[in-house]
């Protein structure tokens, strides 16, 4: 037996709807949960809107701890896209405080998204990226959003990777 | 500090709580296991998680063998002449 995770989306005002164990994490136009990214397509040059999610132990399955979380998407965007997050494995700015998604060009999420497995933990737990998980709980907001150019005409398929390191 | 959220929606059955305790604790009508159970997460969204499961534990325990293999400085090179145990923090 080990630790159950899942990941979690938060929407609306305040970030305050959590969306548990969620199925993809397509970004679009609009502030929703597993959105259909033709009907909600980003118009070229607009920023998608942001996605504020956590990774959530609902058990901790008889290990002692949860760690070195790490965040990182494979497969190339579309165009010259860019996306931004606020993961990053040096000058980690704390835990996110939570705050509403937007469509602007995001102020968490201001640094590229790592495109192999990063080599340290990107992603904090109470506010540290040396943080663990002893008990269930959650991580802190990965907030990451995929920025357009006015050049770009198609989107992509890729993958996002979550992955924690569980202690027996 | 964050805000915690108002609502708490099962992205499988779509039920919603006001906490999340009350989430982890529900009996999925879709799965039917409560979010505790990683059954819950194969018959919905994660079907290999078992094996997510597993490379997380071999990850975790290759953690703590790198420090506990690590070669301790016993005195270290400016220590004082009183011995000091390495300090190694196993998770």
């Amino acid at each position: 037996m080990s630790a159950t995770v899942e990941v979690d989306e938060f929407n609306g005002a305040s970030a305050g709807t959590a969306t548990h164990n969620i199925s993809n994490s397509n970004m679009g136009s609009t502030d929703a949960v597993n959105l259909d990214p033709v009907a909600n397509p980003t118009t070229p040059g607009n920023p998608t809107y942001e996605k504020w999610q956590k990774l959530h132990v609902t058990a901790m399955g008889g290990s002692s701890s949860i760690q070195n979380l790490k965040i990182w998407r494979t497969t190339a965007l579309g165009g010259s896209a860019v996306h931004v997050t606020n993961a990053r494995t040096a000058s980690y700015a704390g835990a996110a405080t939570a705050a509403t998604p937007i469509q602007t060009t995001s102020t968490v999420a201001t640094q590229t998204m790592p495109t192999s497995v990063p080599g340290t933990a990107n992603l904090g737990i109470a506010g540290s990226l040396a943080g663990s998980l002893i008990a269930t709980g959650s991580s802190d907001f990965l907030v990451h959003q995929i920025q357009t150019n006015a050049g770009d005409t198609a989107g992509a398929t890729c993958t996002m990777n979550y992955q924690y390191d569980e202690i027996a | 500090m964050d805000t915690q959220p108002i609502k708490q929606v099962c992205g499988v059955c779509h039920d919603e709580w006001l906490t999340e305790d009350e989430y982890n604790n529900h009996v999925c009508a879709v799965t039917g296991f409560t979010p505790q159970q990683p059954e819950h997460l194969v018959n919905s969204t994660t079907p290999e998680f078992l094996a997510i499961q597993q490379a997380a534990l071999e990850r975790g325990a290759v953690d703590v063998a790198a420090a506990t293999d690590a070669p301790a400085e016993w005195p270290a090179p400016d220590a004082p002449s009183e011995p000091q145990a390495p300090a190694i923090t196993l998770g």
